[in-house]
């Protein structure tokens, strides 16, 4: 079923660029269609989903691959992974509908590397083999770097490059360490393997986990990323068109925080209680920085970039805290940063498209001119910085809650951050929005957007006001994720 | 059943304007035009309901005798040890507040509608309000404190979004900011405060937090009084928390600038109902601040200072919006000052009756100003009583009630306060409270006199329609008799000092000040005004500096830009461009900087290369004889 989900999805991407040669209108409809049909092998998991009845996997299945390596195509759901897969889709619909007019040009190849790098993502999020785990961490990116490389704006090659360079060097550490796993588990038990499960019951020498610990960890927070290795992503952001921008901050970050729920804190428990403190510093202060980045910029993508790594800075915090609800919080903050975030991004792509310009300083009075834009912009906005009833505040509480007890000092500095979310929050409202008009009249939203936001408002809402099926969902992940560093 | 009858009743309340809001935002958001009738009949009837609703709240309630009522709705969060529902807790005190909440909130839509008839943004303006309105009923009925917080929120926000209304002056927008980021800070210590609370004593929910607090730490006699245990933290966070919230020094300062939005909206929101959610906090959670001496000791401190600091302010200041936002940050001081005492009910009381006048203050300011063409200096007005009585009539009653003139609604309640602060034996507290009430009446009756009596200035050009007028007039019954049944307040607080008993136990003599020193004041107002002494400039008065300095507010928001905007944004601006990034650009220049003098080796030039050739052999010959 897993496999045949990642299919549909390639088998989509070629067909879509091959059908660009009949005519250009006809890639993002096969786009449409090959993510909603990729719904269809995820329906029975999905009816199935929340009556978990103690089993790792909702579903689990492996084909034989590389036998000599004994490398196999070992592919497997769990609360977690079903959760960020339905997030990649659904964002995926949204990025397309925010291409819907943008891409025209080479319509077929911007969605041929769409699809692949969804593909790739999805991969990513099921995969338990670590050596497909990397392969898909590869196809995810390549794509990636074409779609900025070629689609971007004013400068994108160097956007592209640095963004490949950064995911690069964390994906070759990754490798290494991947290397090192499997070798330091051959040379005890004799057997070869990269499959999860069985790595998952080897136990390493303190040191060498230390260090096989710290090549994934640095890969996965280059990733979602916390400073200070988070520069690639601003520039990626600013350069990327609308769609890729989506994908970028929805779903691509999300896969560092799925990272270190599902392999580091699992594989190496004591090492990454050790290193704790220390990364929840990094937090911290990444959560802050985050913030007085954001609150600096004038370009209005480049502030929602930076206010991303603040957000992400408290995914990694509740990882860290190593309590069942702040682990749940990280959970709920990634879902609901990927929406907001997403909805952010294809606004201010919808800005951007009317009016050319993503500078703070020449935008102004939007309200009037585009009441129902403003209007959505500010709900989401208001949903970063976190209002309660929205899914944002119930990710950043939880996370908050459940490290409370686990560090105080540093749970307060990340309070703070709330206070740096109004104040870049209120600056974007302040800046675009409010003031006196200085643009030229232009058509609102249309039904293609309204349905797009409105959707997205009420997943907001929703996961704000009853975010209780998610948590249930979430819980037998969070039970193994913690049972191994809790006490 | 009777209980789920009263939960449905509590639900409606809630539910009722929060559903005319969306449905008036949805007819926005999918271009369904609404004339304005329409949208009245909504926004105001939906309130209407929802007051009648807590008509029907109060009868059922009755049969309760002051017992809680409790009811929970639907589960939140459940996680662990961590569970949260929707739920709502009705008890006397959260009675009041929903009453107050929607009898004044009925009266200033009602008020509203004639208010806003010229306003493009009629709909949208109400659909902030009812916003509002749900989530401050929210606020006062929930059980558990991550509910409250969503209240606390959610009001924060509507305040924002009405204070810059008409957000094409950018002015209104940086007040709105200003209030928006100011109340937040004291928001992120009101959720540390939670965070703490549930770490100690391992729940959310408001009742069991302050059982589970009164068991685990005893008011000890015998140790050292004001210590900072964690009770004492946990309270002074929650009082942070307030003082954000409710405008107290040193977080008052967005509130004078929050006048920038319509004045319903400074009368409902930044008078009547949200500022008053601090006070309201803190009386939730009254049995947790009885067990802290130290946190007591820091309300009534932070009340008296805030009451003197704005009162004294406001006796300078010329526009009159911001006359009354002072005054409201110096009666807010007041039920601080009440609630540091342990005067729960009074400080509830004076909650009430304040929500009452200066409602009144600042719909018959809006009033005044509507039917002025916008003119809001008390300078350029005066002589207004012939040509405006009626306005005249509720600026008197609203007035006499804010300086506490005997027989008016604040004489009551502010009476209580004092002679709860006597019974504490707090003399200094009671010291400043009667120097404020004489502050009070002579800054409220210069406003009265400088609009009112002398010469004619200006002409009023528009007639009052019906709508304005009704709930005016309820509410100037309502500040001149709505201080006479206090005894229904008395059953709010057990433990609390009882309000009617101790009237005849202080001498007589203190209890003739209270009467006088109001009284003593007008007078003294009114010999000045008759010498014409009062004066918008800073040049005539005896201590023009001190003037200035009291005119900006003793200086404090100057202060705060000086020491934490300015240099917040400086910092920001010194790092525009990520240091870090500069870092790793340094990468990339070494790299190519390398590259580049590597790429000098390679010249084509065959001389060069023989040389290096046998330059290197040497260099490696040598290094392999003497190495070894």
């Amino acid at each position: 079923m897993l496999l045949e989900l990642i299919v549909i999805l390639l088998l989509g991407a070629v067909i879509a660029w091959i059908s660009d040669s009949i005519d250009n209108r006809l890639p993002k409809w096969i786009a449409v269609i090959s993510l909603l049909s990729s719904l269809y092998p995820l329906h029975p998991i999905i009816m199935a989903g929340s009556s978990s009845d103690g089993q790792a996997w909702l579903v689990s299945e492996s084909y034989p691959w590389i036998e000599r390596f004994n490398i196999s195509l070992y592919l497997a759901l769990d609360g977690l992974s079903l959760l960020l897969v339905l997030l990649s889709l659904l964002m995926g619909l949204v990025a397309v509908l925010c291409a819907w007019k943008e891409i025209s040009f080479r319509s077929g190849f911007f969605y041929f590397n769409l699809l692949c790098s969804l593909a790739g993502t999805i991969g990513v999020f099921c995969a338990l083999d670590l050596f497909l785990f990397f392969v898909f961490w590869e196809i995810m990116l390549v794509p990636m770097y074409l779609l900025i490389a070629i689609w971007g704006y004013e400068n994108r090659r160097y956007a592209a490059i640095k963004f490949f360079l950064f995911t690069q060097a964390g994906g070759l550490l990754m490798l290494l360490s991947i290397c090192a796993l499997v070798l330091l588990h051959y040379q005890n038990s004799g057997e070869l393997t990269f499959n999860y499960d069985q790595l998952l019951q080897h136990q390493l020498s303190e040191s060498s986990a230390f260090w096989v610990m710290l090549g994934f960890f640095i890969a996965f927070i280059i990733k979602l990323p916390i400073v200070p290795f988070h520069n690639w992503l601003p520039d990626a952001h600013t350069q990327a068109p609308t769609a890729v921008s989506v994908i970028l901050a929805a779903i691509l970050l999300k896969t560092g925080g799925y990272g270190l729920l599902r392999f580091v804190l699992p594989l190496f428990p004591s090492a990454s209680a050790e290193i704790a403190p220390y990364v929840m510093a990094l937090a911290a202060f990444s959560i802050i920085y985050g913030g007085l980045m954001a609150f600096s910029q004038q370009d209005l993508k480049r502030l929602v970039a930076y206010s991303s790594i603040s957000h992400m800075g408290f995914v990694l915090f509740g990882c860290y805290a190593m309590t069942q609800i702040a682990t749940h919080g990280a959970i709920m903050q990634m879902l609901a940063h990927g929406v907001s975030s997403a909805a952010l991004f294809a606004l201010v792509g919808a800005i951007q498209y009317r009016y050319h310009t993503r500078d703070l300083n020449q935008l102004g009075g939007l309200w009037l001119r585009l009441p129902k834009l403003s209007a959505l912009l500010l709900f989401f906005v208001v949903a970063s910085l976190g209002l309660p009833g929205l899914g944002n505040f119930i990710g950043e509480f939880l996370v908050l809650i459940g490290s409370f007890s686990a560090m105080p000092k540093l749970t307060i500095i990340a309070v703070c951050g709330l206070i740096l979310a109004a104040i870049y929050g209120l600056k974007i409202a302040q800046k675009a929005l409010f003031g006196p008009v200085k643009l030229a009249p232009c058509a609102d939203v249309d039904r293609r957007e309204m349905a797009m936001f409105v959707g997205l408002a009420l997943l907001l809402l929703w996961m704000g006001l009853h975010p209780q099926p998610l948590l249930d969902l979430a819980q037998q992940s969070v039970n193994l994720i913690t049972v191994g560093v809790e006490l | 059943m009777q209980d789920h009858y009263l939960a449905n009743l509590l639900m409606l309340v809630v539910l009722l304007p929060l559903f005319s809001a969306c449905l008036l935002m949805l007819s926005a958001l999918f271009s369904v035009k609404l004339s304005k009738t329409s949208v009245t009949l909504l926004a105001v009837g939906c309130m209407a309901l929802a007051a009648i609703l807590v008509l029907l709240v109060g009868i059922e309630y009755s049969d309760y005798a002051g017992q809680s009522f409790s009811y929970r709705y639907a589960n939140w969060i459940e996680i662990g040890q961590l569970r949260l529902s929707f739920g709502f807790y009705l008890d006397p005190l959260s009675l009041v507040m929903i009453a107050i909440v929607t009898g004044v909130g009925f009266l200033i839509h009602l008020f509203s509608i004639g208010f806003m008839q010229q306003d493009a943004d009629f709909q949208r303006f109400f659909i902030y309000l009812n916003l509002f309105i749900s989530a401050m009923l929210t606020l006062v009925l929930a059980d558990n404190l991550l509910l409250l917080f969503l209240g606390w929120e959610g009001v924060g926000l509507c305040s924002y979004l009405l204070i810059g209304f008409w957000h094409q002056q950018p002015a209104n927008i940086l007040a709105a900011n200003k209030a928006f980021i100011m109340t937040r800070i004291g928001d992120a210590a009101l959720a540390i405060a939670l965070l703490l609370l549930f770490l100690l004593l391992g729940s959310l929910n408001i009742q069991e937090i302050q059982l589970k607090a009164v068991q685990l730490w005893p008011l000890d006699d015998n140790a050292s009084q004001y210590r900072l245990d964690w009770v004492s933290i946990c309270a002074l966070l929650l009082l942070a928390g307030a003082i954000g919230k409710s405008g107290q020094f040193p977080l008052h300062t967005w509130l004078p600038d929050a006048m920038a939005g319509p004045t319903p909206v400074s009368a409902l929101i930044h008078a009547a109902t949200m500022v008053t959610a601090g006070v309201y906090l803190i009386a939730r959670f009254y049995q947790l601040f009885n067990l802290s001496p130290l946190a007591m000791l820091a309300v009534a401190s932070i009340g008296a200072i805030t009451l003197i600091l704005a009162a004294t302010a406001a006796l300078v200041q010329s526009d009159l919006k911001r006359i009354l936002a002072y005054s409201t940050i110096s009666q807010i001081g007041y039920m601080f000052l009440a609630l540091g005492a342990g005067a729960y009910s009074a400080a509830v009381f004076h909650l009430m009756t304040h929500a009452f006048f200066k409602a009144l203050l600042f719909l018959s300011a809006g009033a005044l100003v509507y039917s002025l063409g916008h003119q809001q200096n008390i300078f350029r007005m005066g002589g207004l009583a012939k040509k405006t009585p009626f306005i005249c009539a509720c600026f008197l009653a609203g007035c006499a009630a804010l300086s506490a003139l005997p027989f008016m609604s604040g004489y009551f309640s502010k009476d209580f306060i004092l002679e709860s602060l006597l019974q504490q034996q707090m003399y200094g507290f009671w010291a400043i409270a009667i120097i404020g009430a004489f502050i009070t009446a002579f800054y409220s009756f210069r406003l009265f006199f400088l609009i009112f009596c002398g010469d004619c200035q200006l002409n009023p050009d528009k007639k009052l329609p019906t709508s304005m007028i009704i709930p005016l007039a309820l509410l100037l019954l309502l500040s001149v008799f709505g201080g006479i049944m206090p005894a229904v307040l008395n059953v709010l607080f057990e433990g609390g000092p009882a309000l009617l008993a101790s009237v005849t136990n202080d001498s007589l003599a203190l209890h003739l000040l209270t009467i006088a020193t109001p009284i003593s004041a007008v007078l003294l107002c009114w010999l000045i005004f008759r010498k014409h002494s009062f004066s918008e400039r800073f040049n005539s008065s005896l201590t023009p500096r001190f003037k200035y300095l009291l005119f900006m507010g003793w200086g404090i928001d100057r202060l705060q830009e000086k020491i934490f905007t300015q240099p917040f944004i400086r910092l920001c601006q010194a790092n525009k461009n990520d240091f870090i990034d500069r870092l790793s650009q340094l990468l990339s220049h070494i790299s190519q900087y390398g590259h580049r003098q590597l790429q000098r080796l390679q010249n084509g030039k065959l001389r060069w290369y023989a040389a290096s050739l046998i330059l290197s052999a040497i260099v490696a010959l040598l290094s392999i004889v003497l190495l070894r």
